[in-house]
C-alpha cells in the first residue's frame, strides 16, 4: 500500500486524524462532515467550507465508483488523513482499489473512464479549483492517493485583530 | 457576521454528529452489504438490535428518511418534467434522481426538465451528471434542459463544467 502520509514536515503539524471507513456511498457524505467538523475550529468561511466539502466528496466518490469499481462492499476501505499546519489543511484521501494507468490524462477535464454511470469527468477538475494544490499518485492494481491542500483564511486575520 | 458563521459551524457539527451515528450504526448493522450498483437496495430485514439504546435514537431519524415519497419532488406540467432538487446532491442521492427522471421522461413523453435547486445547500460533480445524462437523454429530440433558483456557488460548478452552453440557467 502507499503511504499515506509524508514522513517530512510532521513537527509542524498542530492537528490531525486519521479515519478508514467502508467505500460505500452512503460514507461520502459521512466523509466531507468529518473534515467540516475537523477544521471548524480554523474559522473557515462558508465558502471555504464548501471548498473543502465538495472536494473531498470528489476524491471519497472516486474511490467508491472508480477505484473500488463501484462495487459497494464493505470489505474495500477508504481511508482519509487530515492534518493542519498553522492554517493550510492537508487532506489525502486514498483506496487499494485499481489504481489509475495515465494520471495526467485522467486529470483532464471531461475525461471520464465510466459515462455509463453518468460521470462527467469533472471530479479532479474541482478538486483543482476548490483547493489550493492537489497531487495524485497512483499505480495500476495497487491504488490511488489523492493529496490536497487548502489555507484557510479567516483564522488568521481574526487573530491579529484581537 | 462571525456570530452566524459560527451558527452555521455549529449546524454542521451538529448534522455530523446525527448523520454520523447515522453512519456508524449503518456501518454496524451491515445495511452496506447490499448492492447499491444502481441506488436500488432490496429492502432488507429488520437487522438484530446491536445496542438498544443506540438504536431507539436512530429509528426517528430513519423512519423521516424512508417515508420521505421521492413522487413530490418530480412534477409533470404541460411539457416540462419539474425535479426539486435535495439539500445534499452527490453520487449517493444522484443515481436514484437519475434513474426517476429518466423513467419520467419516458413514461410521460415530456420534452424539457427544469432542475429546481432551491432547496440545495451542496452538490459536487454527481450534479453535472445528473443534468448532462438528461441532456443527452432529451436534446435529440428538441428538448431543452433548465436550471432554476441558483445560487452563486453552483452557478460557479455549473459555470466551471462548462454547462451554461447546455443548461439555461433562469434568474
Ligand atoms: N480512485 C481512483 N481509482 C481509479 N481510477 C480513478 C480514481 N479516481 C479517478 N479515476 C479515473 O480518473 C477519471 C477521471 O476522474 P474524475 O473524478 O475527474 O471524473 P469522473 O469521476 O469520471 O467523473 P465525475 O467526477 O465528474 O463524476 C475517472 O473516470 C477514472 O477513470
Ligand atoms: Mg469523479
Amino acid at each position: 500500500m502507499i503511504e499515506i502520509i509524508e514522513k517530512k514536515d510532521v513537527k509542524t503539524v498542530s492537528n490531525e486524524m486519521r479515519l478508514e471507513f467502508a467505500a460505500i456511498s452512503d460514507n461520502e457524505a459521512f466523509a466531507r462532515m468529518v473534515v467540516a467538523a475537523f477544521i471548524a475550529p480554523l474559522n473557515p468561511t462558508l465558502e471555504e467550507l464548501a471548498d473543502v466539502k465538495t472536494a473531498v466528496s470528489e476524491a471519497v466518490t472516486n474511490a467508491v465508483i472508480h477505484g473500488y469499481e463501484n462495487r459497494c462492499s464493505r470489505e474495500d476501505k477508504v481511508s482519509m488523513y487530515c492534518a493542519i499546519r498553522k492554517d493550510v489543511l492537508e487532506v489525502v484521501i486514498a483506496d487499494q482499489g485499481i489504481g489509475i494507468e495515465n494520471v495526467k490524462r485522467a486529470m483532464e477535464p471531461l475525461y471520464t473512464t465510466r459515462p455509463e454511470l453518468d460521470r462527467s469527468g469533472m471530479g479532479f477538475a474541482f478538486m483543482e479549483a476548490f483547493m489550493d494544490e492537489l497531487q495524485v499518485h497512483s499505480e495500476p492494481g495497487d491504488g490511488t492517493v489523492v493529496r490536497m491542500y487548502k489555507k484557510i483564511g479567516l483564522s488568521s486575520w481574526i487573530d491579529s485583530e484581537e | 457576521m462571525n456570530e452566524r458563521m459560527n451558527e452555521r459551524i455549529y449546524d454542521e457539527q451538529r448534522e455530523l454528529r446525527t448523520q454520523g451515528v447515522l453512519s456508524l450504526l449503518i456501518h454496524v448493522e451491515g445495511v452496506g452489504n447490499q448492492p447499491c450498483v444502481h441506488g436500488v437496495r432490496k429492502p432488507s430485514r429488520q437487522p438484530p438490535c446491536v445496542h438498544e439504546r443506540m438504536n431507539e435514537r436512530q429509528k426517528p431519524i430513519k423512519t423521516e428518511r424512508s417515508l420521505h415519497n421521492m413522487d413530490e419532488e418530480f412534477k409533470v406540467i404541460d411539457n416540462y418534467l419539474m425535479i426539486r432538487l435535495p439539500d445534499e446532491i452527490d453520487h449517493h442521492k444522484s443515481v436514484d434522481i437519475s434513474a426517476k427522471a429518466d423513467r419520467y421522461i419516458v413514461s410521460k413523453k415530456v420534452g424539457n426538465v427544469v432542475f429546481d435547486f432551491e432547496r440545495t445547500t451542496f452538490m459536487d460533480s454527481s450534479g453535472i451528471g445528473i443534468i448532462l445524462g438528461r441532456y443527452k437523454k432529451i436534446s435529440c429530440f428538441g428538448g431543452r434542459v433548465y436550471a432554476v433558483n441558483v445560487d452563486s456557488r453552483i452557478r460557479r460548478i455549473l459555470l466551471l463544467s462548462g454547462l451554461q452552453n447546455i443548461v439555461e440557467i433562469m434568474e
